[in-house]
């Protein structure tokens, strides 16, 4: 291609030319409904002193929240610290679409979030370290409140003005379930940034997105936030039972932030948030028929409301800071649990928990050498549920009668009704308390530090599970046959209990950084930690329990110890990782690189029981080790050019893992990825026009695999790589964003596992496309 | 687990303000000079701490000349046995019934979770007292398939037995709880051998049956005919031996010990 030549032959000049009419007639069409917006938003129109498009703001920019309790804890400088960690601010998180936790997947090295069955499944992946029920490895904070529960997690990113992901065990300062990380992630507050926001998207699917909110300082020291958004999709996949899309959505979620400066000592900031979720969700497909085709009902209902409030007290000596927050969540879960065109059973799990927590952290305000931190943790949290599993007509035709008639068909049964339920109800209370201390000494450019938390955290569980049917008996010895009834048996279990576990535990974590003199910003560092994930009850296998009590009428069941099966104990970790964080202005290049080594012992793991059984159960399956590592690179070569990768490696492995019926020592884990890549391109011209300053271009290539799906390691996910690109037009007071993701249509499955005999996966998306309208006011 | 009601001896109380237990078992006899003449008993131990004595009150025993003798106590010194049992020994020791004044020679007694016993020599006859419903949590069962000439025998631990006796009807009942003949089998039974023939020999209780349906979940399972069934029960040990199906040769020996021997 000639030197002066852009695309299809077209001179630079002509494509400007041809490329500004094309984009003119776009800008007329929604010139009218950018007029209309505006007349909606006059009564919250305010001067817009930060802009979308402002070109100097890097990613790596720290402008973090003044009363940011992590920055306390951590520093204002997340990178100074001997700790793993990555940052996208809001323009990043625009610019790569990001609208939900599960869209950071992979941009982070070692961080896998795979996106399936709903917004209630929330495993994340660090290092070979995850989860898929129960407790989580990643810890979440939003505006320094902790989330609770794991089933939260995934919910809408509205007005997100940073989010960090800290790798490696965190448990030290922030305690249980952050064994693997930590993310945080801060929301816009008024006490930086005012003006009114609006956002329109639609893409592939019939997606919509529709977000608006307003930020003012009402006074010098009063300031107030508020925004409203929705997002829905009609849905990717389709049920071929019904000939529907089962993964439709709707969700909705507001926040109100009030921000209050006392003195100048004292400020807080509130914030009240809630999210209305509806969606069918579940798309798993038969990997026998390669199809998505159940009969039952599948969806998941959440209502979920969050308060939070931060107080800081400022002196010469010290900062005092305390987080205090209500978490409700009120949520339904219903499957189809065989996920087949038959009538198997279906399961309910209807939840409603309350939860507190209290975080108060004192930290030295003076510029010693010596620096401290002392803290006090506490939280409290009741759930209230009801988990009923349906046997329907098939299910009680081949999960009891046919397993029991096989084995005596001279006195065949037959179930009384062709559907009851096998009914548990829960009510969990846990609550748990916590005294964390951390020193660090700065001498000369070395800096070394020690942390300790003293972790004790009670659960107790009261359960009632109850079956009210019958069978009938008959006497097949002569014929008629099923006509002589030999008798019929009541099946009546009413079985109630009282369960409880308590923990107690210490959290150590030492480590040293070494600034270094001749690269400003630039430290190594070496650090380690003992990472925790707590213990506690799997309910789901209670229904297991009941299934084997119904089997036990017939004298074909298994009798199982409540306590052994429905427990299950903490897991630890210790973490060995060796780091440096890299900076380089000119050119302007930052690097940050780490390996680590994990040794975890009574490692949980989520596996479904051996035959057609209800639940799946969480077992501690012995010991495994982790090792690998991480590379993020940003680099500008020039001005308009940024070239940002990230890779990670991890080799995974069980060291002990013996179920007593298989020894699965030396295989990969499962669902934890080897590799995880992040290569992206991002140019952006500066056309000179005031109705379009901007015109950027950003191409993104990820990957992640190889996957292997079960402990056996027989079947796997190979490396897959995505590819999304985008173009925005913008100017200070808007962007518009053309974007498509998965460009190469690839075909991947982001989830695997086997149900009564039967392997299911979920597809990841297709090719979506869409475009983003993005105004301030 | 076992769970016909059987009656155990609990450990002591040590907070009882008398420092004493006390436990009934009902209970089936044999006595030697007799082919098959074996009755039920009932008898009643009252363990004092301070006295380090069990004193017990059996109901019946009978002679085989036919005298009887009713509630004859007798009290014996015991010491603790290595299994949280107590055992009781006396090379002699008089025991009352009524007026009468009784010599029971080799007086040896054992009270434990399972293990309910006693025996005794009176007159020349040699008397055997077992619990009625004596239970083996201690049990391996070795299963023979005959309908393969080279598969290996399998043996499995975690089946577990009891042997109800009813000395009037000379009848007994046997149970097996978590029943497993082979490897693959999916799942344990519980099954239930009802219909046996109980005889002594003055030694040994003899439970047998030529054929019988067994029952699961109360329900008869003629697939799984058992035939040829002895059970022979030699205080503290059961010795059982039957075919299941026509092709399941299966022998089991048990205990009623229950503690593992340090």
């Amino acid at each position: 291609m000639a030197k002066n030549h852009l695309f299809w032959g077209l001179t630079r000049a002509e494509f400007v030319r041809t490329f500004a009419t094309v984009f003119q007639c776009v800008i007329m069409t929604f010139k009218y409904f950018f007029c209309f917006v505006a007349m909606l938003c006059c009564g919250y129109i305010a001067a817009a002193p930060y802009s979308s498009a402002h070109v100097e703001e890097p990613d790596t920019t720290l402008q973090l929240n003044e009363i940011s309790i992590t920055a306390i804890k951590q520093g204002n400088d997340i990178y100074a610290t001997a700790s793993a960690a990555s940052a996208l601010n809001r323009r990043a998180l625009e610019r790569i679409n990001v609208s939900a936790v599960k869209d950071i997947s992979q941009i982070v090295p070692n961080f896998h979030i795979p996106d399936y069955g709903s917004r209630m499944t929330s495993s994340i992946y660090v290092r070979g370290i995850g989860a898929r029920i129960d407790q989580p490895v990643v810890g979440m904070n939003i505006d320094n409140v902790p989330i609770i529960n794991k089933d939260n997690y995934d919910f809408n990113l509205l007005d997100i003005y940073r989010v960090e992901m800290l790798r490696g065990p965190q448990s030290t300062l922030f305690g249980r379930n952050t064994m693997g990380g930590l993310i945080n992630i801060y929301t816009l507050s008024p006490q930086f940034y005012q003006g009114s926001r609006l956002l329109v998207e639609y893409g592939t699917a019939n997606s919509w997105k529709a977000a608006i909110s307003h930020y003012a300082m009402l006074r010098d020291n009063l300031g107030i936030g508020i925004s409203a958004g929705y997002n829905g999709t009609d849905g990717f996949f389709t049920n071929k039972f019904n000939g529907e899309k089962c993964d439709w959505e709707h969700n909705f979620s507001g926040r109100a932030k009030v921000f209050y400066r006392h003195s100048n000592k004292v400020s807080l900031e509130n914030t009240l948030s809630f999210s209305v979720s509806r969606q069918g969700g579940y798309p798993y497909a038969s990997v026998e028929t390669g199809e998505i085709n159940y009969n039952d009902t599948c969806f998941y209902r959440r209502n979920s409301i969050s308060d939070g409030l931060t107080v800081k007290h400022t002196t010469e000596n010290y900062t005092l800071s305390s987080v205090t927050s209500y978490q409700y969540l009120d949520d339904n879960m219903t499957l189809d649990q065989d996920f087949l065109p038959l009538s198997y059973f279906t399961l309910t799990q209807k939840r409603k928990e309350h939860a507190l927590t209290q975080d108060i952290v004192i930290t030295d305000a003076s510029r010693n050498a010596y620096h401290w931190l002392a803290g006090a943790f506490a939280f409290y949290r009741y759930t209230s549920m009801q988990a009923p599993v349906t046997f329907l007509d098939e299910g009680i035709s081949s999960l009891i009668e046919q397993h029991r008639n096989n084995a005596n068909p001279d006195y065949p049964i037959r179930w009384d009704s062709r559907e009851f339920p096998l009914n548990s109800n829960f009510k969990q209370n846990n609550y748990g308390f916590a005294l964390y201390h951390q020193s660090s000494y700065t001498l000369g450019d070395w800096k070394f530090a020690a942390a300790l938390r003293l972790d004790y955290e009670k659960a107790a569980l009261r359960y009632n599970s109850n079956c009210n049917s019958s069978y009938t008996t008959f006497n097949n010895t002569s014929e008629p046959y099923f006509q002589n009834i030999y008798m019929v048996t009541p099946v009546v279990i009413d079985d109630s209990g009282n369960l409880d576990k308590s923990f107690l535990q210490l959290l150590p974590k030492v480590s040293i950084t070494y600034n270094l003199p001749s690269l400003p910003g630039s430290n190594i560092y070496a650090a380690v930690s003992k990472g925790y994930k707590s213990g506690g009850f799997n309910t789901q296998m209670f229904s297991d329990v009941l299934q084997q009590k119904v089997m036990g009428f017939m004298g074909i069941g298994a009798s199982y110890d409540v306590d052994d099966i429905v427990g299950y104990k903490p897991e630890h970790s210790w973490n060995y990782e060796l780091g440096t964080h890299l900076e380089w202005s000119e050119p302007r290049l930052s690097a940050d690189i780490s390996a680590f080594y994990i040794n975890v012992s009574n490692q949980q793991l989520t596996v479904f029981p051996e035959g057609t059984t209800t639940g799946r159960i969480m077992t501690n399956a012995g010991k495994s080790r982790s090792f690998g590592g991480e590379l993020s690179i940003s680099y500008k070569p020039i001005t308009r050019l940024e070239l940002t990768g990230a890779y990670g490696y991890t080799n995974a492995k069980f060291v002990h893992f013996d179920n007593g019926k298989v020894d699965h020592s030396g295989k990969f884990i499962p669902y934890a990825p080897g590799n995880t890549i992040h290569i992206a391109a991002l140019y952006t011209l500066d056309t000179r026009r005031d109705w379009c300053r901007l015109i950027t271009f950003n191409t993104r290539l990820q990957g992640v695999g190889k996957i292997y799906w079960n402990e056996e390691n027989s079947l796997h996910q190979p490396l897959y790589f995505l590819l999304s690109a985008s173009v925005t037009f913008a100017n200070s007071n808007y962007s518009f964003q053309l974007w498509g993701e998965n460009l190469t249509n690839t075909r991947f499955d982001t989830f695997y596992f086997m149900s009564m005999g039967n392997a299911f996966t979920q597809q990841g998306k297709k090719l979506r496309v869409g475009a983003t309208l993005r105004l301030n006011i | 687990m076992l769970s016909v009601a059987l009656v155990a001896l609990t450990s002591c109380n040590s907070d009882n303000a008398d420092n004493y237990i006390t436990a009934t078992f009902d209970m089936a006899a044999t006595v030697s000079g007799t082919e098959s003449d074996f009755y039920s008993s009932a008898v009643a131990v009252k363990i004092d701490f301070n006295k380090q004595t069990g004193t017990f009150t059996i109901k019946n025993i009978k002679s085989p000349d036919g005298n009887t003798y009713s509630n004859v106590s007798v009290e014996v010194p015991f010491t603790y046995g290595k299994y949280a049992n107590y055992e009781f020994k006396a090379s002699v020791v008089e025991a009352v019934s009524g007026l009468e004044r009784l010599a029971l020679n080799n007086f040896v007694a054992n009270c434990g979770t399972y293990d309910n016993r006693l025996q005794f020599t009176l007159d020349g006859c040699n008397y055997y007292f077992v619990v009625k419903n004596a239970g083996f949590p201690k049990a391996t069962t070795v299963v023979t398939d005959y309908s393969s000439s080279d598969s290996k025998p399998y043996t499995n631990e975690t089946t577990q037995y009891v042997l109800a006796m009813n000395p009037e009807k000379k009848s007994a009942i046997l149970y097996l709880y978590k029943a497993k003949f082979a490897e693959n089998m999916p799942k344990e039974f519980d099954m239930v051998f009802e219909g046996l023939t109980l005889d002594a020999n003055g030694v040994s209780f003899i439970a047998s049956s030529e054929s019988l349906e067994p029952k699961i979940g109360d329900t008869p399972y003629p697939r799984y005919q058992i035939t040829d069934l002895v059970v022979t029960l030699t205080a503290p040990n059961l010795a059982i031996s039957f075919t299941c199906a026509g092709i399941y040769h299966v022998t089991a020996t048990a205990t009623m010990v229950t503690m593992t021997e340090e």
